[in-house]
């Protein structure tokens, strides 16, 4: 059987460009590929290229060379985006709006309507854990309440795919448990999750597949049993050695 | 169409519960009041003054509040980061403008109303005559808001508010003074300078097409021809400004 690949990266790279002459490279020449089902985890140290890569796959940035896919098409795609979901790191919404009305917005973009939108905003209402919440202004949101209101925007298409810029960051204990919780059921529903993150307990628990990347290069990528000799090392170990030995090398 | 209602649904909902946006409509009001008020106390008494103090303070905080909130419009987008939200579903980019600039226009629609009542009806509180030119003069104010909140829009595409801002009250003044360049460019010698201030007066906004404050206050009506030059210039020249924003806005990465 062949295999299903939802997203594909081919030595994607990424060169900003500001004047006089001075050339920044975020990301160079990165391959990977992301299974249908499966839950991806992209690591790296702060500014290591994880949310340009994110970015590429949302089309919000074009690549500089090499291509990306996204189930099977291009990202900017509006039959591939209506199939995606997204989660931005640390969500701004839009603060004058209660948390239905913004899930109401969200929902007019993919052009829902009637008791279906109604039906689905609720049901998303209930799995995140906000429906008493719905009617309160997102501005008195607390962080993990944002968040969860922002995996509820990401879903309202019932996507294929989602994508989760660092989901988990900068939560309290509760905040970080119940998005956890929510991760675990969207992978037990079989959606492909794509997610970046720096927290490794959280990629050691949730992840089938990971990729370091380092200065905008992958350093090395696997399955999580594989990277760490099944279980023998922690990943944080593994994501620490890997980071030195680039390091020293001068990668 | 669904999308573009939610966008501009949602722009007008973020501008009207703007505190900043409330307090300088309040103040707006305020200002007409008092600005009729004093064209009473005047010398004279004259009722040129009490109309056209009024008319210029509906005008002005037209242009104000367009050019304040126009300017911040796509950038607050961007620096909330909400825009991520909105273009990574399929909403086509050029779709995301016209929706934020329809939110934009149908407050500034509610806000020159609200500001042409309160004009009109202390006039006739005052037992000033309403004439149809007044109520034209209002209309012609809302057109070039047309003009000024696309222009805004264009800038804000490419440019941080406080720059925005600078460039839209530059063409602004530019813009009701733009018979000068037209004069200039006759006179100038053939040649260079005459092609570059023709060219200026063709390309940058001419909103003289749109003033006829001073005029009307005298009992002036704008005949048909004039009323429909207005409103073909504004839709023209804002159509042309939106085609360059779109392309701009398709092109930028985030």
């Amino acid at each position: 059987m062949m295999d299903d690949w939802i997203v594909e990266a081919v030595g994607l790279t990424k060169v900003y460009t500001s004047f006089p002459r001075k050339r920044v490279t975020t990301l160079d020449n990165v391959s990977f590929k992301v299974r249908r089902g499966e839950t991806f985890g992209l690591l790296g140290p702060n500014g290591a290229g994880k949310t340009t890569s994110q970015k590429l796959f949302l089309g919000l940035l074009r690549p500089s060379s090499g291509s990306v896919r996204v189930l099977g098409g291009e990202p900017d795609d509006p039959e591939v985006r209506a199939r995606v979901g997204f989660l931005p790191e640390n969500p701004y919404f839009y603060t004058y709006l209660t948390g239905r009305e913004f899930l109401e917005f969200c929902a007019a973009l993919f052009d829902m309507r009637g008791a279906a939108k109604h039906q689905r905003i609720d049901e998303l209402l209930m799995l995140v854990g906000m429906s008493s919440a719905a009617e309160t202004q997102l501005r008195r949101y607390s962080k993990g309440m944002l968040q969860r209101i922002g995996i509820a925007q990401a879903l309202i298409n019932d996507p294929e795919l989602i994508f989760l810029d660092e989901p988990t960051s900068g939560l309290d204990p509760l905040g970080h448990k119940q998005i956890g919780r929510i991760i675990k059921t969207l992978k037990a529903e079989g959606k492909t999750l794509f997610f970046n993150s720096h927290i490794m307990v959280d990629v050691e628990e949730l992840c089938d597949q990971v990729a370091i990347l380092h200065k905008g290069r992958l350093v090395a990528s696997g399955t999580v049993g594989a990277l760490t000799g099944d279980g023998r090392e922690s990943l944080e170990d593994v994501f620490v050695r890997t980071i030195e030995e680039a390091e020293a090398i001068g990668r | 169409m669904n999308q573009i209602v939610a966008i501009a649904r949602n722009t007008f909902l973020e501008t009207i519960r703007d505190r900043i946006l409330n307090a300088i409509l309040v103040f707006a009001v305020l200002l007409i009041v008092a600005s009729i008020l004093l064209g009473q106390l005047s010398a004279g008494q004259d009722i040129k003054i009490i109309k056209d103090l009024g008319l210029a303070s509906v005008s002005f905080f037209g242009v104000v509040i367009a050019i304040f909130v126009g300017t911040s419009l796509v950038h607050k987008e961007l620096d909330k980061r909400t825009v991520f939200v909105v273009l990574t579903k399929p909403v086509n980019r050029a779709r995301f403008l016209v929706g934020k600039l329809l939110g934009l226009m149908t407050t500034l629609t509610m806000l020159t109303i609200l500001m042409g009542l309160a004009y009109l009806g202390l006039l006739v509180f005052l037992g000033v005559p309403v004439e149809v030119g007044l109520f034209q003069a209002i209309m012609f104010s809302w057109l070039e808001l047309i003009v000024l909140t696309t222009m805004t829009l264009l800038f804000s595409t490419f440019s941080s508010p406080v720059l925005s801002m600078l460039y839209a009250f530059a063409m602004y003044f530019y813009g009701h003074n733009a018979q000068t360049f037209k004069l200039l460019a006759q006179k100038a010698a053939p040649g260079l300078r005459e092609l570059l201030l023709g060219a200026y007066y063709v390309v940058l906004p001419n909103l003289t097409h749109f003033d006829i404050k001073n005029r009307v206050v005298y009992g002036y009506t704008a005949g048909f021809e004039q009323v429909g030059l207005a409103i073909a210039y504004s839709l023209v020249y804002s159509l042309g400004l939106f085609c360059v924003a779109a392309v701009i806005f398709h092109k930028r990465e985030f």
